[in-house]
């Protein structure tokens, strides 16, 4: 065990630092509409010209092939340069991009991958179903295969930012009556394929970042399949380790900011009492602290997962830990927040500003990426290794 | 940047459960002897050099540093080792640090029993395991010292809620013994990390006790284990307990290498690894059911335990009370 950084890292780190800080994009990032999309599609060239586009991705598919602990760097310094997310890209480079480099065919390959890294090709994830979301393998929307192409229909829901998006890894049963996890594939959509509907969905706080997609019998070419057909279970799968990871380190430091932000903000408004600051309220106060002892910890774990993963190669099911503890802290902080501010709880903030709208958004913590039901089964049938129901 | 232990500290951790498991059951047979088995224990780890694993080898000690203690610790934590085992390691620090060089290898070899003080309230002191000790450490926030039993001229025994220790109180040390002092906050810490240390074992190892019965408990026709009112408490014990690790082995590795956040880092550990301890206790005796609720079973001795380590540390509210205190550490 050592908290050392080689002197290679440390150079890597002062690289990154004054790369980002002479690139990040100015102003405040457009948080909906075309506006969006085209300042992450904008960021993401940037990147790429400056040889930061892919930065997990192998080398050989003109990714920066960066090791664990380099990414470590990059994300640590990005979340202090307060570089914008990775809005629009997030499919692409950290789903669909790594299925096809470890499931496609070269051609695939040569197709999307590059044009991914430019920020050429904006992804969305067709997974979900309203019959299928945490019990994904219920999926039903249908592929049949039709000479040349695979004839799609039905319904996928929950996807992210379809409305900006050019391609969809889409999973379909293309095997009539198949059960469960067996008979599926996973199939390269073109968004602009006649027959899909896109219906943008607005959330709680108040911004269209989802939407339901339609398919009326859209015809995708059936060299678009990766990985074979009814495979599509386990390339859909494939790719579950690469998520996140050293990704984590940028949510736990902005979960940590803003932690310190709320302490400031009990230093300016009032305790309940009405008489003194926020901050010498004891109840309040305590709170606080739990809140900057479990960020903390968070920053301890997610290190713990790169240590881990750079000895396995995977996260593992741990990273099912960090997630749901994430959620947790996240959640917990807003709603701390919603009782600190007082009347200002009642005052709708702007996006990504103060704490109204945020704590609106904090809901979605315990549910993208598999609920926190889903997590603790996770954590309790792979980590803990309990049986499971049948 | 490794928060797992290396190839050596695996070595370490190994040699130390081979020991552990058989010198400290966590089973019947540990309580019905427990003054036998726990003396016989404390003598063994002089032996294998427990005591002095942080100082440095001139000083009869194994010159391994905070993370080996705190690795060791939370093994030792899993078998709800005796506090004596904790009290030798604070004593044989401060007899060094303050130069008592005579003093630090009695307790290394094992000869002199080392007890735990505590203040207490309206000015008193509680004592932990003192009975049949020649020394005590006293841990205070401002200071830890090192006193000889005799320097309390009137304990009380009190009945304990941990049956593993015994417990006196007294009133201040008399003032003409003086008591060795050595300069407060970093050793402070360093006390504050190894409990945390224990405490992390103890809320895993009251995990695996409750995930085992979970598996092999049948109701229904099933292993209760199947159940989700079941399996997410204990999901939800991995994520304490996880976090509980690793913040501690994060503060562990900022005392050794003297870093400015150490104090920042331990305090945070304090209140993650302190609730872990009490809310898997908690948890597990739920998972058991009634059984939970009896002296035959052994998940009792955990929720005790958590309740003395986290109160050795001043418990954990003063604990949150030093980190929101703390500046930030961004």
């Amino acid at each position: 065990m050592n908290l050392l950084f080689t002197e290679e890292e440390r150079d890597f780190r002062a690289e990154v630092r004054d790369w980002l800080e002479s690139h990040r994009p100015p102003g405040i990032r457009p948080l909906d509409g075309r506006g969006m999309a085209d300042y992450d599609i904008a960021w993401q060239r940037t990147q790429f010209e400056g040889g930061w586009a892919g930065i997990a991705w192998p080398v050989e598919y003109g990714g920066r092939g960066l090791t664990t602990v380099q990414q470590l760097i990059w994300h640590e310094e990005y979340a202090k340069a307060h570089a914008p997310e990775i809005g629009v890209c997030f499919v692409g480079l950290n789903h669909g991009g790594p299925t096809l480099i470890m499931n496609a065919t070269d051609e695939q390959k040569r197709k999307h991958l590059p044009a991914i890294l430019r920020g050429d090709q904006v992804w969305c994830q067709g997974f979900s179903e309203p019959g299928a979301g945490s019990d994904l393998a219920s999926l039903r929307t249908q592929g049949r295969v039709e000479g040349d192409n695979i004839i799609v229909n039905g319904q996928k829901i929950w996807t992210s930012w379809a409305q900006w998006a050019d391609y969809q890894e889409l999973l379909v049963r293309t095997e009539p009556g198949s059960q469960r996890h067996a008979g599926l594939s996973w199939l390269v959509c073109d968004m602009k394929s006649p027959g899909i509907t896109v219906r943008p969905i607005t959330t709680m706080a108040g911004v269209a970042e989802f939407c339901e997609v339609f398919y009326d019998d859209v015809a995708i070419p059936l060299s678009n399949v990766v990985g074979g057909v009814g495979n599509g279970w386990r390339v859909a799968m494939s790719t579950l380790s690469f998520e996140r990871g050293p990704g984590f380190m940028a949510e736990q430091m902005e979960a940590a900011r803003l932690v310190e932000e709320l302490i400031e903000t009990a230093h300016t408004v009032r305790a309940p009492d009405g008489k003194r600051p926020a901050i010498q309220d004891d109840g309040i106060a305590r709170t606080l602290g739990e809140l900057r002892a479990e960020v903390t910890a968070l920053r301890s774990m997610a290190l713990a997962g790169i240590s881990r993963a750079d000895r396995t190669g995977t996260p593992g099911a741990e990273a099912s830990i960090l997630r749901l503890f994430l959620g947790e802290v996240v959640q917990k902080l807003y709603r701390a927040a919603m009782e600190i501010i007082g009347d200002e709880s009642l005052v709708l903030s702007g996006w990504g500003q103060g704490w109204t709208r945020p704590y609106l958004h904090s809901f979605a913590y315990s549910m993208g990426g598999g609920t926190s039901e889903i997590q603790r089964n996770i954590i309790a049938e792979r980590v803990l290794g309990l049986p499971r129901a049948r | 940047m490794d928060l797992l232990p290396s190839a050596d500290q695996e070595a370490l951790l190994a040699g130390a459960r081979e020991f552990l498991v058989t010198a400290l059951p966590v089973d019947a047979s540990r309580w019905r002897d427990r003054d036998a088995v726990e003396a016989r224990a404390l003598k063994e780890f002089a032996s294998l050099g427990w005591y002095g694993v942080g100082l440095p080898e001139p000083a009869g000690g194994l010159g391994l540093g905070a993370a080996e203690e705190a690795l060791l610790l939370a093994e030792a934590g899993k078998y709800l080792a005796p506090i004596g085992l904790l009290a030798g390691m604070l004593a044989a620090r401060v007899a060094w640090s303050t130069g008592l060089q005579d003093v630090a290898s009695t307790i290394l070899t094992g000869e002199c029993r080392v007890g735990l003080v505590i203040p207490a309230q309206s000015g008193n002191v509680q004592l932990i395991d003192a009975t049949a000790s020649e020394q005590v450490v006293v841990l205070d926030s401002s200071t830890l010292c090192l006193a000889s039993c005799s320097a309390f001229h009137d304990r009380e025994p009190q009945p304990s809620l941990d049956q593993g220790v015994t417990l006196e109180r007294a009133s201040q040390i008399i003032p003409q013994v003086r008591p060795c002092e050595s300069s407060g906050a970093t050793l402070y810490l360093h006390a504050v990390v190894l409990v945390c240390a224990l405490m992390v074992g103890l809320s895993e190892a009251v995990m695996e006790v409750a995930v085992a019965h979970a598996k092999q408990r049948q109701q229904f026709g099933q292993s209760i284990g199947v159940f989700q009112a079941v399996k997410h408490p204990l999901a939800d014990m991995a994520v304490r307990a996880e976090a509980a690790r690793f913040q501690t082995m994060m503060a562990a590795l900022s005392i050794a290498d003297a870093r400015p956040d150490a104090s920042f880092q331990t305090h945070a550990a304090a209140v993650i690894a302190g609730r872990a301890a009490t809310a898997n206790a908690h948890a597990a005796v739920q998972i058991f059911g009634a059984m939970g609720y009896t002296q035959e079973c052994v998940v009792h001795h955990f929720v005790k335990r958590a309740v003395l380590l986290n109160r050795i540390i001043d418990g954990r509210l003063k604990q949150i009370d030093f980190l929101i205190a703390e500046k930030p550490s961004l």
